[in-house]
């Protein structure tokens, strides 16, 4: 029968072109291992000259162990800590990199101290304004002063050495206060509360759809080109938690540490930035919601850059 | 959690969608003193759909995404064979797969709304069956979504291209516009700078609302 032929032939062209896809894409996404090279640069400062802080040192050794665990040879990473975290030194350490691959992973992680800057200092110093982290040779004994300030480094700082790195495939982690500022802005919104009062917008899907036009608008005018990606302790107008006894490390970086291993949420032998957020974010919200029962918790949820794109952060 | 939220909101889109369809069918055909069955030019339809994205961009890998789009939609069949067609539904991707030098494109969910038409052409009698009815519709669509798993907005739009062939059986379903379908979308998205082509196969189901006159 003619229909016969004519209903069996569409439905057998679209289970060809069907089972051609899947077959397409089951190849395309087991095919490739990780065989770019990748670095570390790791920053955890504690003895700082004025507010000392306890775990970010250890943050930065545990981390260092991970990342060498996880992917990072040890000849490719440079951990430094607390004196030797200078402005200077982060930079030239940032620039040593100018001449990696452009197939190579560059990751850049730092625990100390954050700073915001606002309109109330203005009038002391005018030039400053946003959140900066703030290196050891920012804060003297009396703080941070006039003659210290210079060393805070501003996200537009760092982004321009980030910039002149060889790569594109940039990972930045910030387990400092105000490291939301460092978020770049993209054609995406991060509904996250930069400030936990303001939490009652925490839905993606609703921001998306009371943001249409405008989020349609930043769309069309993005570039495509690759930004760092982000993942941050804290919003711009929040402070990251320093720790407890228990955890031995900030909040943030123990749970991190935690996706190192139990992140791989899809089972590929990856854990990306996207995994380590969703899996660290849902153990803070865990952790906070145990120990009160109202949001404040949410001051300490990290916050990670848009864009379509993700990069693997462990490897297993 | 946020998969739910997207899928419950996506939802409960397509039910008003569907609840709206309806009225506007029932506000066509209002009965009169002699009742007369009569055929609308509205028709609804639902259809699930999966697809095989590539995504690409300048000085980015090239990597292939698995999706799936649930779509209810309202056509209104024109006097010359010309369909105008809303779509409102859920559309889903996985994550790609992982490229040599460590890089991925996220996954993503969202509720997307098209505007289409295109070309109803004759229908093919199918002797003792009923009619095959083949249409090519194109047009645009908009999409709000979120990536899987974080916190992360956005919107794009995107282009689309969907042949469709209709099995209108005889004495079935009651009219000669409804009965299922088989779809072989296309949608070119344009993400930000980077690019999202998108075939895939569809399956669904038109009903051709009736009225009594």
């Amino acid at each position: 029968m003619r229909v016969g032929k004519t209903i069996d032939s569409s439905l057998g062209l679209a289970a060809v072109i069907l089972a051609a896809g899947l077959v397409f894409t089951s190849c395309t996404q087991n095919a490739s291992s990780i065989t770019s090279p990748r670095y570390a640069l790791v920053y955890g400062i504690k003895n700082y000259l004025a507010d000392p802080l306890t775990y970010t040192v250890a943050d930065a050794q545990s981390i260092e162990s991970v990342l060498e665990s996880k992917g990072v040879p040890s000849v490719n990473m440079i951990e430094r800590e607390d004196s030797a975290v200078t402005k200077a030194q982060i930079k030239a350490d940032i620039l040593s990199l100018s001449s990696v691959s452009s197939d190579s992973t560059v990751i850049v992680y730092y625990s100390g101290h954050g700073s915001y800057v606002d309109a109330s200092w203005g009038s002391y110093y005018p030039t400053y304004s946003g959140a900066y982290i703030a290196p050891y040779d920012a804060v003297s004994s009396s703080g941070l002063t006039g003659s210290t300030i210079s060393n805070l480094i501003s996200p537009s700082e760092f982004e321009s050495w980030i910039s002149q790195m060889g790569t594109k495939n940039v990972i930045v982690i910030f387990d400092s206060c105000y490291s939301g500022g460092f978020i770049p802005s993209t054609s995406s919104i991060d509904a996250s509360p930069s400030d936990y009062s303001s939490m009652q917008s925490y839905s993606a899907f609703s921001t998306a759809m009371s943001n249409f036009g405008s989020l349609l608008v930043a769309n069309a005018s993005a570039s495509g080109e690759k930004t760092p990606i982000v993942l941050s302790a804290c919003g711009s107008n929040e402070e990251s938690y320093d720790g407890t006894t228990a955890m031995g490390h900030g909040v943030f970086t123990y749970y991190l540490l935690k996706a190192a291993t139990n992140g791989d949420s899809n089972g590929d032998g990856y854990v990306t930035m996207t995994e380590a957020y969703a899996y660290t974010a849902q153990c803070i919200k865990t952790w906070g919601a145990s120990l009160t029962s109202s949001d404040e918790y949410v001051a300490f949820l990290p916050h990670l850059s848009g864009g379509i794109r993700d990069l693997v952060l462990f490897t297993n | 959690m946020r998969f739910r939220l997207a899928s419950a909101a996506a939802f409960c889109c397509v039910v008003a969608f569907c609840c709206m369809a309806s009225l506007a069918g029932a506000q066509a055909a209002l009965p009169s003193l002699t009742s007369q069955r009569i055929v609308t030019p509205l028709s609804v339809d639902f259809t699930a759909s999966g697809f095989d994205s590539v995504t690409w961009a300048e000085d980015s890998p090239t990597l292939t995404q698995l999706g799936l789009d649930l779509t209810a939609g309202l056509e209104y069949t024109t006097p010359i064979s010309m369909p105008i067609r809303l779509e409102v539904g859920y559309i889903g991707f996985a994550s790609s797969g992982i490229s040599s030098d460590g890089e991925q494109y996220r996954a993503w969910q969202g509720a997307r709304f098209a505007l289409l038409t295109g070309y109803n052409f004759a229908p093919l009698s199918i002797e003792g069956l009923g009619k095959l009815k083949l249409a090519l519709l194109a047009g645009g669509a908009v999409t709000a979504a979120e990536y899987t798993d974080t916190a992360l907005a956005y919107a794009y739009p995107s282009i689309v291209l969907e042949p469709r062939a209709l099995l209108a059986l005889n004495g079935i379903f009651g009219g000669d516009d409804t009965g299922p379908y088989i779809t072989l979308p296309t949608e070119l998205m344009f993400r930000a700078g980077n690019y999202s082509l998108a075939p895939g196969v569809g399956l669904g189901f038109r009903y051709r609302i009736i009225g009594i006159n």
